[in-house]
């Protein structure tokens, strides 16, 4: 099927960015009850799930070429939100292989790869680009493999080396994150990575989940949902770039709230790497705004819900303690009590 | 952003002789020089193969090396900068067993172990014990200036002139905590200026 591309949109200044109907109900709400906590919530990345946003293990949607181009922009401006160390190039490898080939397979109309030994033909109708090169001499692309392959992803990318029974980020496409900074956490362990995050460690998540992790088997990707909010459709929320987003969490009121608080989704799927036998970390990002989210009334019903029982270290640590109460007061005038079904899908 | 226990902040310990390395490597700056001196009269400690390089801190200057440099069992080098050249000379041509000690100020134990990690040490194969000044080095997130010698929860940049928090998450490849502009949301809107790391 054809996707139908709104290449025009914007991720900043007049930020035009919005979601069809057929974009809101494809949403992957994250909230399966009233009540939000954390949990090692890790399940198998398999096609299919509560919405399309799961049939395809890298999901391709209608703001594919919008949000290249923001990537793009990102990327003119900070070259380090791209970074791999030295020992990581097998695993770029690795990673341009297995995006090509789930692109190519899954969305044939947009992309196509011919395989020729090492002689690969690279086809992407979607962005206008067509390449030829030899897989394993990064000298016949024109950057290093994972930023040509993450320059044409929607979400961002990082690669994670195994060793010393731990987990090192060492490479990463990172442009738009939800407030942590490629360059200060490149090289970090597992739980060095993690450190900011509050209470989770006390609950052992993090050994859990590096346990779990260490084990992943090739062929057997895994996936979870993060999720935070964020005031526009804004995608690059780094902390290089908080001076510019800051600022937007003091401007919300109720007439506004609708439209510009946003619940931003994380669908994070991890995938073993066959040579370098690193894991693949693709962390993709959806944007949807209170008003879109209400065109589905058990998410607006639900979204209030959690918002008025998060903990509030959770509340401080997701940057929501400043327009928090103006969300919950807008959706709180589309929440009629009426119980909410079980799972996240859309009713 | 707010600055909380984070699990990335450096952890030190209490030197003493590791026995099952083959190679040791001492190295200490300024009050450091006592743990050193310490480990060093620890019977278990082996004679050779050992290397004791000890640098003067800026505050204390080369007095403060006075006890050390009368046992004459370590090497006085000038300042910071050639003890560091010096590790990492070492550290080049150092083989499997090799046992790496530091004691310091903070930003002295972060130079450090950036330097082993680049070596390929592993955390088990050097041991850190703080003494000294807790001052830190900052990483602007915004600029990527590193500002030295922080003792306080806040600063101004010397790159880019905004005034950062500083956090504790920490980064031992660029040997630095992270600081975030403190005003972002509102402008002027700082927390109290406070002196956290003397």
């Amino acid at each position: 099927m054809t996707i139908a591309f709104k290449p025009d949109e914007t991720y900043r200044d007049d930020f035009t960015f919005r979601n069809s109907p057929a974009a809101i109900r494809r949403f992957p709400f994250p909230f399966g009850e009233d009540v939000y906590r954390y949990a090692v919530n890790i399940e198998p990345h398999v096609r299919g799930g509560p919405t399309a946003a799961y049939d395809n293990l890298f999901d391709i949607d209608e703001h594919y070429i919008a949000e290249c181009r923001e990537r793009a922009l990102v990327l003119a401006h900070d070259p380090k939100r791209c970074q791999a160390l030295p020992h990581m190039m097998a695993a770029q490898w690795d990673t341009l292989e297995l995006l090509m080939e789930n692109l190519s397979t899954d969305y044939p109309e947009h992309f196509s790869l011919v395989r020729d030994g090492n002689a690969w033909h690279w086809t992407n109708r979607a962005l206008g680009i067509e390449q030829h090169f030899v897989f394993g001499d990064a000298g016949t692309l024109p950057c290093e493999p994972l930023e040509y392959i993450g320059r044409q992803m929607q979400g961002d990318l990082t690669l994670q080396d195994q060793r010393e029974d731990n987990l090192f980020m060492d490479a990463g496409m990172v442009t738009c994150q939800a407030d942590w900074s490629l360059e200060f956490d490149l090289g970090m362990k597992f739980h060095e990575w993690h450190g900011p995050v509050p209470l989770a460690h006390e609950q052992g998540v993090f050994d859990r989940a590096l346990k779990f992790l260490l084990n992943l088997q090739l062929g057997r990707p895994v996936r979870r949902l993060n999720w935070t909010m964020t005031i526009n459709p804004r995608m690059d929320t780094s902390p290089e770039q908080y001076p510019q987003w800051g600022p937007d969490r003091t401007t919300i009121t109720p007439e506004n709230a609708g439209s510009r608080v946003h619940l931003r989704v994380e669908l994070q799927s991890l995938f073993r790497l066959p040579r370098s036998n690193a894991i693949l970390f693709g962390i993709r990002c959806y944007l949807i705004s209170l008003e879109e989210l209400a065109t589905i009334p058990k998410w607006s019903r639900r979204l209030h819900r959690v918002l008025q029982t998060l903990p509030p270290e959770l509340v401080e640590y997701k940057g929501l303690s400043r327009f928090r109460d103006t969300a919950i007061a807008w959706l709180a005038q589309r929440d009629d009590g009426a119980p909410t079904s079980v799972g996240t899908a859309p009713d | 952003m707010s600055t909380s226990t984070i699990k990335s902040r450096p952890v030190h310990g209490t030197l003493v002789p590791d026995p099952t390395g083959r190679h040791h490597i001492v190295v200490g700056e300024g009050p450091g020089s006592a743990p050193v001196l310490r480990m060093l009269a620890d019977p278990g400690f082996p004679e050779h193969p050992r290397h004791v390089l000890v640098a003067p801190d800026p505050a204390s200057g080369p007095a403060g090396l006075a006890a050390l440099s009368a046992c004459g069992v370590a090497e006085i080098v000038p300042d910071v900068p050639s003890l560091l050249r010096r590790l990492d000379a070492l550290l080049g041509g150092c083989r499997m067993g090799t046992r790496l000690y530091a004691a310091g100020s903070e930003s002295f134990l972060g130079a450090v172990v950036k330097i082993a990690a680049e070596h390929g040490l592993l955390d088990d194969e050097r041991r850190t014990e703080h003494a000294g000044s807790a001052a830190r080095r900052v990483h602007c997130t915004h600029c990527r200036h590193v500002n030295e010698h922080v003792t306080a929860n806040l600063v101004a940049c010397g790159g880019c002139g905004r005034t950062l928090l500083v956090r504790d998450h920490y980064s031992r490849r660029l040997a630095a905590f992270m600081g975030v502009q403190a005003d972002a949301e509102q402008p002027g809107a700082t927390p109290a200026l406070q002196e956290v790391f003397p």
